[in-house]
């Protein structure tokens, strides 16, 4: 994930309530992004990811299903659905439900606007093309297992 | 609140106090005969008839305890009865054989119905749609809502009430029981309380009450589905 990306999600601390926050993406769950204590492993969040993406497609509606609030005894778990991915963000209760709703709409946002890597299937099947003028894509730092790696 | 809704309260003859007036009234709403009877601390029922359709109110002790009409009950049966613009009422002593149903309070109730009242006028006058229709000679013109539906069951998944055509209400509610709970415990949470899906217009919440039975909620309608996200904190 990117920088830019990783403080999007950092910014959403800036709420008071805020515990941390994570992104999966749409359709199949996978984590691609997250700013939550370590205690919470990628392993845990590979687990949540899918069932999150599953909750998000259970209610028939002409709609679909835009955003769900999961309400624990001491803490939430909010999802908005974006374009490819979901924002999700874990808060104490008493967080303030509009201040948490802005920010995840803010947030939302600038992680809407950033071009998520392609499903590794997608990118197979996408056509070969040798360019050799085609400068090399800067490296990026990625979160893989708990660890910074950069690609 | 519609200021053209008319009620005529008829009390008869077996209901008649020993003491007191009978009154037939003119141009009473059925918010003011609902608040009149709360604030007067009365145990008794009243039967409203509207249009063929007949509804059902119950106060015990000036708390409005059950509501019916149609296949409603409860805080969706009092909503519908409060849109109904003229009728006649009539009074009659005795608690029916139900628990209390009507979960909000009378004055929640009141306001969730005027503020939905606001909203349709809002909406008529905003919509071409609804001018047609009004224009037309249409009965007053439908808003654009979902009706609303709910269901009570247990955690595993058993339908203890349901109104309205629940069934997908209860599949749906049942499943996002199970994945929020797992979700929850993967992230090592406290217990489960309760959830909200937002689809558009549409607003899908479920409670899961002290008893342990859950109440899960759908409506189109913001005042229908107030009182359970009141609950929830969100």
């Amino acid at each position: 994930m990117e920088s830019v990306s990783l403080e999007a999600l950092r910014s959403l601390r800036d709420i008071k309530g805020i515990q941390g926050s994570f992104v999966v993406r749409a359709g199949t769950g996978e984590l691609l992004g997250r700013d939550l204590p370590a205690v919470i492993d990628d392993t845990v969040l590979a687990e949540v990811g899918p069932r999150i993406d599953r909750l998000l497609t259970i209610v028939e509606s002409p709609n679909p299903t835009e955003t769900i609030a999961l309400r624990f005894s001491e803490q939430r778990l909010d999802i908005k659905r974006m374009g490819l991915v979901h924002l999700c963000v874990l808060a104490e209760a008493a967080v303030s439900p509009p201040a948490l709703r802005m920010a995840m709409k803010l947030v939302g946002r600038k992680l809407d606007g950033y071009a998520w890597a392609a499903p590794p299937a997608l990118a197979k099947a996408a056509p070969a093309r040798a360019n050799p003028a085609t400068p090399e894509p800067p490296k990026r730092t990625v979160q893989f297992r708990g660890r910074k790696t950069t690609i | 609140m519609a200021s053209e809704t008319n009620v005529r309260l008829i009390a008869p003859a077996e209901a008649r106090a020993s003491e007191g007036f009978t009154a037939r009234l003119m141009g009473v709403t059925l918010a003011d005969l609902i608040q009149m009877k709360c604030m007067s601390g009365a145990t008794e029922s009243i039967r409203i008839l509207s249009a063929g359709k007949l509804g059902m109110l119950q106060f015990l002790k000036g708390h409005l305890t059950h509501a019916a009409t149609g296949d409603l009950l409860g805080d969706s049966a009092v909503l519908e009865l409060l849109r109904w613009k003229t009728g006649d009422c009539e009074l009659f002593v005795g608690v029916l054989p139900h628990g209390s149903l009507v979960r909000r309070s009378w004055q929640s109730l009141l306001l969730g119905a005027a503020q939905e009242s606001d909203e349709r006028a809002r909406l008529r006058s905003a919509s071409p749609v609804h001018e047609a229709l009004a224009a037309a000679g249409s009965e007053t013109p439908t808003p654009v809502r979902t009706r609303s539906v709910s269901v009570r069951m247990s955690q595993d998944g058993q339908v203890l009430q349901s109104v309205g055509a629940a069934e997908d209400l209860a599949a749906a509610s049942a499943y996002a029981l199970h994945m929020a709970s797992y979700i929850g415990e993967s992230l090592c949470l406290d217990a489960f309380v309760g959830c909200e899906f937002r689809a558009g217009d549409l607003r899908t919440v479920l409670v899961i009450e002290a008893s342990g039975e859950v109440l899960a909620v759908q409506s189109s309608t913001e005042a229908d589905v107030a009182e359970a996200r009141a609950r929830l904190g969100l």
